[in-house]
């Protein structure tokens, strides 16, 4: 599943939406998955009526400061919980945590695929616009290594 | 669990952003060992000491490699991968080994110096063939039926070639690091082509790392600030050929696609060198009952996984 909070990028701002609703995303996923896997019981129902926060805003843009809800959900296992906390600066998100303490083994299991799921795809920055002493990475190789290289990617072109 | 963004939280060992990069009073790099090396010193050391130390580090690396180079034909690793027998261990070689043993044992056999047949026979040869012999590619044998060691000497009970690329260049970094310390050098950083140790000065100054985009490395994807110890990093992206990647799983003779790369941070560049090789086979939670270290990991998917106290901001 694609991760909905964006880190930092300024072009991904418009992505944010209200905490409501990356809750109810997050309760939606969790649901569908239990849902889908477990067809012999009772189909289980996202129900995101116990959503607060201490000052969620729905307008198109966010006051800096941090953001928390907490939900719970009915599982065909019994009733679990969610918590959710970002902090908004400069319309961004720049921290999220999400958090679940579920009562029952099962649901454990589908709450960690989703928090599994749940993290942020790096973003590169090109490096010469940031100061830096040092680079690590990928090694660099002997010329020996790169000559040879170069001749199999010619090989294989020609 | 690893927080999987934790780019402001406080961190230990986490200084302030410095204005600018630390400037060497004295810098200079090197080839070694098959690659790219670089020193700097952030202290004044005086030219006739400086050349002496150039001078030994220089022969120190040149005996390292003359010692565990499986692409050299007079290296004492391709004498063993010749005739069995019972050999003097070199000096410096029991902490090697005692790694080595350690990590095969947290990955269950996966970490092995005796990978060298398989490396080679997928194309990482002595030539450089870069020519997998797939019929030759097979499981290489256990350690406890290859090696016996102790502190003066090694058995070797049949011939095998050994491939100490894990946690071997990391090992040169923290011999290099105590060469220039018995020098009286205090403030420096030795940087083997991107796995690195560092010593602040007294004020602490941190070391900005770029940690290099595993797909471009004309970017960078966050910046380490290294205080002290060291920072090594995996990734396969310039050692690829075909399938393969310098990591090659034993079992399967396989290179792990799972990650793109790895960070470590660790007390020692051999520790954080090889557990950036034993990430590939073995979760992050299991290796920390063994072995004190952080650790970045970024995903096939180009997700990322960083431990709650490595020392870096991600972009």
């Amino acid at each position: 599943m694609e991760p909905v909070l964006p880190t930092a990028p300024s072009h991904q701002k418009h992505i944010i939406t209200a905490v409501a609703v990356l809750v109810a995303i997050t309760l939606i996923v969790v649901a569908t998955v239990a849902a889908t896997k477990k067809k012999d019981t009772t189909a289980s129902t996202a129900d995101a009526a116990n959503i607060s926060s201490q000052t969620a805003t729905t307008s198109a843009t966010y006051n800096d400061g941090t953001y928390s809800a907490n939900a719970s959900y009915q599982s065909p296992g019994g009733t679990e919980k969610v918590a959710v906390k970002l902090t908004i600066k400069g319309g961004v998100v720049t921290t999220s945590t999400v958090t679940s303490t579920p009562t029952e083994s099962e649901a454990r299991e589908y709450q960690d695929m989703f928090l599994s799921g749940y993290k942020s795809k790096v973003v590169g920055k090109s490096v010469d616009t940031i100061k830096l002493s040092r680079v690590s990475g990928s090694s660099l190789t002997s010329e020996g290594f790169n000559s040879a290289l170069a001749t199999i990617k010619q090989q294989a072109k020609a | 669990m690893p927080s999987p963004q934790s780019s402001n939280k406080p961190k230990p060992k986490l200084a302030g952003q410095p204005k600018a990069p630390l400037q060497p009073q004295a810098q200079w790099s090197f080839e070694g060992i098959g690659t790219q090396w670089w020193i700097g010193l952030y202290q004044s050391v005086g030219p006739d000491t400086l050349k002496s130390l150039q001078t030994e580090i220089a022969a120190l690396v040149e005996t390292f490699d003359a010692t565990y180079s499986r692409f050299r034909s007079d290296s004492l690793v391709t004498t063993w991968s010749q005739a069995a027998g019972k050999y003097e261990l070199p000096a410096d070689m029991l902490p090697l080994l005692d790694m080595y043993k350690r990590l095969y044992d947290a990955t269950d056999g996966a970490v092995t110096p005796l990978i060298g047949q398989v490396m080679s026979d997928a194309g990482y040869d002595a030539n450089y063939s870069l020519q997998p012999k797939p019929d030759l590619l097979t499981r290489p044998p256990r350690w406890e039926d290859t090696l016996r060691y102790d502190a003066s000497t090694i058995e070797i009970l049949r011939p095998a070639l050994l491939d100490f690329g894990a946690a071997g260049k990391g090992y040169l970094v923290d011999l290099l690091c105590e060469l220039l310390e018995t020098n009286g050098v205090r403030h420096y950083c030795v940087d083997g082509s991107g796995d690195m140790r560092y010593r602040s000065g007294k004020a602490g100054e941190p070391l900005a790392v770029g940690l290099e985009h595993p797909d471009d490395p004309s970017q960078v994807i966050g910046v380490a600030r290294l205080i002290g110890g060291a920072l090594c990093g995996s990734a396969g992206n310039r050692r690829a050929w075909g399938e393969y990647t310098h990591i090659i799983d034993p079992f399967t003779q396989a290179s792990p696609q799972h990650l793109k790369a790895v960070w470590v941070t660790a007390a020692t560049t051999m520790l954080a060198d090889g557990l950036a090789t034993a990430l590939y086979f073995a979760a992050p939670e299991k290796l920390q009952k063994h072995f004190r270290f952080e650790y970045t990991l970024i995903n096939a998917d180009m997700t990322r996984l960083t431990s709650d106290a490595f020392p870096a901001e991600f972009f």
